[in-house]
């Protein structure tokens, strides 16, 4: 780089500062909420310093999920074999009480889905956590998501789709940085 | 947003502020997860900060991403016709699993069960797997930070709950259940009578002497097998003779049935069938009159119990010598005209989710980190 303010110290040292390409404006540890928004999509809010918007391009976010619980259940099968009775699933069954969410990708708005019992199989339950733009394009607060995704099949309206629980992730670690945090607008 | 700092400029006239960082990477680089546990039975690798002092945990942060990861379970293989196969997933039990304390850390360890027949407690079916990493982070402040990766699995625990105690009572209506029709055999009373089938002498044997009721106990399995617990149980003989036209009825009570201690398999559903014995003067009529079956229990014992099992026996008998005969059955299904099984004592079978991770080279081997501080004074 061939541009920079030159710091020296009293023994001779020098350093040379230089303008940040990106800055992490926050960051840390943080307690996932337990319902939804008020426009029904779902997550913690993080404010961007100063007023005006900030484009999707100059803004990018981290995250991790710390801490998770998930619950499920099975339907058994009972099979003859030669050293006893074995025994399989004949499908993961969705836990009674709690509250099934799709989730729209284009806005972030979810909506309550309630499986039937007897025919929606469930396949697979993961954290995962995301920057959700929520079909924006400009920023003045980000949003993290994070949940557990249950991976399913809708017997009734025979798709494939991904499902979400809100209070099974309690934490999340993140962080935003920005690029051009300084731009002039 | 920030409006102070130094304004430095290329040839071309675009502007960049130099401005106090926020938050400053201390460290990054790869890291070796450990195949072992730490001596205080936690697990993961330790990143020092700089300086001597402990540092508010809200000035740290800390993002890792899984490099280099294994995972252990073993497959079952279950053929359910002819070259048709069904897998599935379960724990290995020749690896080792880890329960992690979230409130402490330490990692105990656990073994899944070994696939034995007969025991559904020894199989553990795999629901979820995934890497993790991250943070592990107690108390508020550090002087070092804590890394944590390893595989994270689901798997399903059955285990045999509590003993309980329960009535099923005979309903009005029927249910096929594991391939066997038969009236609904329920926890729950009903409020509607309906009869068995009856036994009947033929004509010219009017004079009754006794009527014998008892049951047969079977388990019917998922695929319709049965196994018959008890031969003839709760026997119960109701004696008189009356001359004349007559109607007689009884709710019989007081008959007992030792059951024995019983394993079962949550596709199990047990099956009452009565049967009865007619005697006149003139000899004797029998057969079963009614079958009664549960759902499937979902249970992992019956418990060795006293049964006491009711019923309620009616009579009638036509006193002719020529065109005379005596009809008998049962009635169910109500309070006050009840066939019922009291005493029943089961375990039955509960499930949890059981979270547990493999470590090291049996897990996740490699990880890369990124540690950031607000607040970093420097030296």
């Amino acid at each position: 780089m061939s541009f920079g303010l030159k710091v020296k110290d009293i023994a001779g040292k020098t350093a040379i500062i230089t303008p940040s390409i990106s800055n992490i404006i926050s960051a840390g540890t943080i307690t996932m909420p337990t319902t939804l928004q008020w426009n029904d999509t779902y997550g913690a809010e993080i404010d961007l310093p100063g007023n005006d918007p900030y484009r999707k391009g100059d803004i990018g976010v981290l995250i991790t999920v710390r801490y998770f619980t998930y619950s499920y259940t099975g339907i058994w099968a009972v099979v003859s074999g030669g050293g006893g009775n074995e025994y399989a699933l004949k499908r993961f069954v969705y836990i009674t009480g709690t509250t099934y969410y799709t989730r729209n990708d284009a806005n972030g708005a979810m909506s309550v889905w309630v499986p039937v019992q007897s025919t929606d199989t469930l396949y697979n339950i993961f954290p995962i956590a995301f920057w959700d733009t929520l079909g924006q394009s400009v920023f003045t607060s980000v949003r993290l998501f994070a949940s557990m995704c249950h991976l399913c099949y809708d017997a009734s309206h025979s798709v494939y789709k991904e499902v979400y629980t809100i209070d099974d992730v309690a934490y999340v670690d993140y962080v935003i940085y920005l690029k051009n945090l300084q731009e002039e607008r | 947003m920030s409006n102070y700092g130094l304004k430095v400029f290329d040839t071309r006239g675009n502007s960049s502020l130099v401005i106090p960082k926020l938050a400053q990477i201390i460290s990054n680089g790869t890291v070796t997860m450990p195949n072992a546990l730490n001596g205080d039975g936690t697990y993961g690798v330790d990143i020092d900060l700089p300086g001597d002092e402990n540092i508010n945990n809200g000035d740290l942060g800390m993002i890792v991403q899984v490099r280099d990861f294994d995972w252990r379970a073993i497959i079952n293989q279950f053929t359910y016709a002819t070259n048709k196969y069904w897998n599935m997933f379960y724990g290995d039990d020749n690896y080792t699993y880890y329960e992690k304390d979230t409130t402490t850390g330490i990692m105990t360890a656990w073994t899944p069960g070994d696939l034995s027949g007969g025991d559904i407690t020894e199989w553990n079916p795999l629901i979820k797997i995934s890497p993790i990493a991250g943070w592990d982070k107690y108390g508020s402040s550090s002087k070092a930070m804590r890394i944590f990766a390893a595989i994270h699995y689901g798997f399903l625990y059955p285990y045999a709950g509590s003993t309980a105690t329960t009535t099923l009572y005979a309903r009005n209506t029927t249910h096929t259940i594991n391939t066997v029709l038969g009236y609904k055999l329920l926890e729950v009373q009903g409020a509607i009578e309906a009869t068995t089938s009856s036994k009947t002498t033929p004509l010219s044997w009017y004079i009754h002497q006794s009527t014998t009721t008892k049951f047969y106990v079977s388990i019917v399995h998922g695929d319709g097998s049965e196994t018959l617990i008890g031969n003839g149980i709760a026997s119960d003989t109701w004696s008189w003779t009356i001359g004349g036209d007559t109607t007689q009825q009884s709710q019989r009570t007081g008959a007992t049935w030792s059951c024995p201690a019983t394993t079962l398999d949550p596709t199990d559903a047990i099956k009452l069938r009565l049967h009865m014995t007619l005697v006149t003067y003139q000899g004797p009529v029998s057969g079963y009159i009614g079958t009664f079956i549960t759902e499937q229990l979902n249970w992992s014992k019956l418990n060795a119990a006293t049964w006491t099992i009711p019923r309620y026996v009616w009579i009638y008998q036509k006193f002719q010598a020529a065109y005379g005969y005596v009809t008998s059955k049962c009635y169910f299904g109500s309070a006050s005209k009840e066939i019922k099984i009291t005493g029943l004592s089961y375990k039955p079978l509960l499930h949890s989710t059981k979270s547990v991770a493999t470590i090291g080279s049996n897990g996740v081997s490699e990880v890369d980190y990124v540690i950031y501080m607000k607040n970093y004074k420097g030296n």
